[in-house]
C-alpha cells in the first residue's frame, strides 16, 4: 500500500475488510475471494479489485426474496444504507457496500461491480446500471481511490 | 436505589487491534450479554483498536438490538476510546440495528408483495 494519511488509511482498510467479510458471509464461494491491487503514481490512485466465485449479488438478492427487473437494479439496491439479504433472526447487516459507496463518492473514485449480468459503475454522478450479454459467474467489485490528503471522512444516512 | 455494577470490556485485549471478522463480533456480543443478564451495566473500551468494521460492530452491538429495548441498552451499555470516524460508525451502526428490527414484519409483507407482482 502506498503512503496514506491517517483518515485514508482507515477508510481504505475498512472497506476492504467490509468486502472480504461480504465475500465470506453471502458468496457461497467455495475457493474464497481474491484481491489484487495497482498504484498509479502519476495519477495519485489506487485501483483495488476484489473477485469471488460465488453465487453473484443478483441471485443473492433473488434467493432471499426479492425481485428487481434487471439485475443491476439488484447491484445497486445492495448499496443502499441498510438494505440486506440477512433474515430478521439473525444480526443486521447492509452497511458495508453503503460506507464504501459513501467513501468512495467523498474521495471523488469509482466503484464498479459485475455480478451474473449486472453492471454497475458509481462516482461522483448518477450511477450507471447496464445488463451484460454474458454472465460473470460471481462477484467482481473494483474500487479507484485518489489518494488525497487531509480529507475528512463523515458518515451520512 | 442499588447502584448497578459495571463490565468494562477492554476489545484490544480481547479481540486484538482489528476488529473486523463478524464471528469475533459475535463473541463479543455473547459477553456483552452475559453482563446484562447478570443486570450490570456495559462499558465497551477500544482504545488501541485500529480497524473496525460495520460487520463486527452489527454481530456486537447491532445484534443486542434483536434482544433488548432500545432504552434499555441506552442506559446500559456505553463505550469509549473511539475516534470521531469510528464513533459515527458505531452510531450508523445502532440507528440501523434498530431501523432493521423494526422492520422485520413490515418486511416479510414486502417481499411477499413482489413475490407476487415481479416473477423469477
Amino acid at each position: 500500500m502506498p503512503i496514506m494519511d491517517r483518515a485514508l488509511n482507515v477508510e481504505v482498510n475498512r472497506g476492504l475488510c467490509e468486502l472480504f467479510e461480504n465475500a465470506f458471509a453471502h458468496a457461497d464461494s467455495a475457493s474464497g475471494c481474491i484481491a489484487i491491487g495497482q498504484l498509479y503514481p502519476n495519477k495519485q490512485e489506487v485501483q483495488i479489485c476484489v473477485c469471488d466465485a460465488g453465487i453473484g449479488i443478483p441471485e443473492r438478492v433473488r434467493l432471499a426474496g426479492y425481485r428487481f427487473p434487471r439485475q443491476s437494479e439488484a447491484i445497486a439496491w445492495s448499496l443502499e444504507n441498510g438494505t440486506t439479504t440477512r433474515a430478521h433472526d439473525g444480526p443486521p447487516g447492509g452497511l458495508g457496500l453503503f460506507l464504501l459507496r459513501n467513501f468512495v463518492r467523498v474521495n471523488g473514485g469509482t466503484v464498479r461491480i459485475i455480478a451474473n449480468r449486472g453492471y454497475y459503475s458509481c462516482s461522483s454522478g448518477s450511477p450507471i446500471l447496464t445488463t451484460l450479454p454474458c454472465a460473470l459467474p460471481g462477484t467482481l467489485l473494483q474500487f479507484k481511490f485518489r489518494l488525497l490528503r487531509n480529507v475528512v471522512y463523515q458518515l451520512g444516512d | 436505589m442499588r447502584s448497578q455494577d459495571m463490565t468494562r470490556i477492554q476489545i484490544e485485549k480481547d479481540f486484538g487491534s482489528i476488529c473486523v471478522d463478524s464471528t469475533d463480533g459475535a463473541s463479543l456480543g455473547e459477553l456483552i450479554r452475559e453482563a446484562l443478564v447478570r443486570g450490570e451495566t456495559v462499558c465497551l473500551d477500544f482504545t488501541g483498536v485500529s480497524t473496525l468494521t460495520s460487520a463486527f460492530l452489527n454481530a456486537s452491538v447491532g445484534s443486542l438490538y434483536g434482544m433488548y429495548p432500545k432504552e434499555r441498552l441506552d442506559r446500559d451499555l456505553s463505550w469509549t476510546g473511539l475516534d470521531a470516524a469510528d464513533e459515527d460508525l458505531l452510531r450508523l451502526v445502532q440507528r440501523n440495528a434498530v431501523r432493521f428490527y423494526a422492520a422485520a414484519k413490515p418486511q416479510q409483507d414486502i417481499l411477499r408483495a413482489t413475490r407476487q407482482t415481479i416473477p423469477d
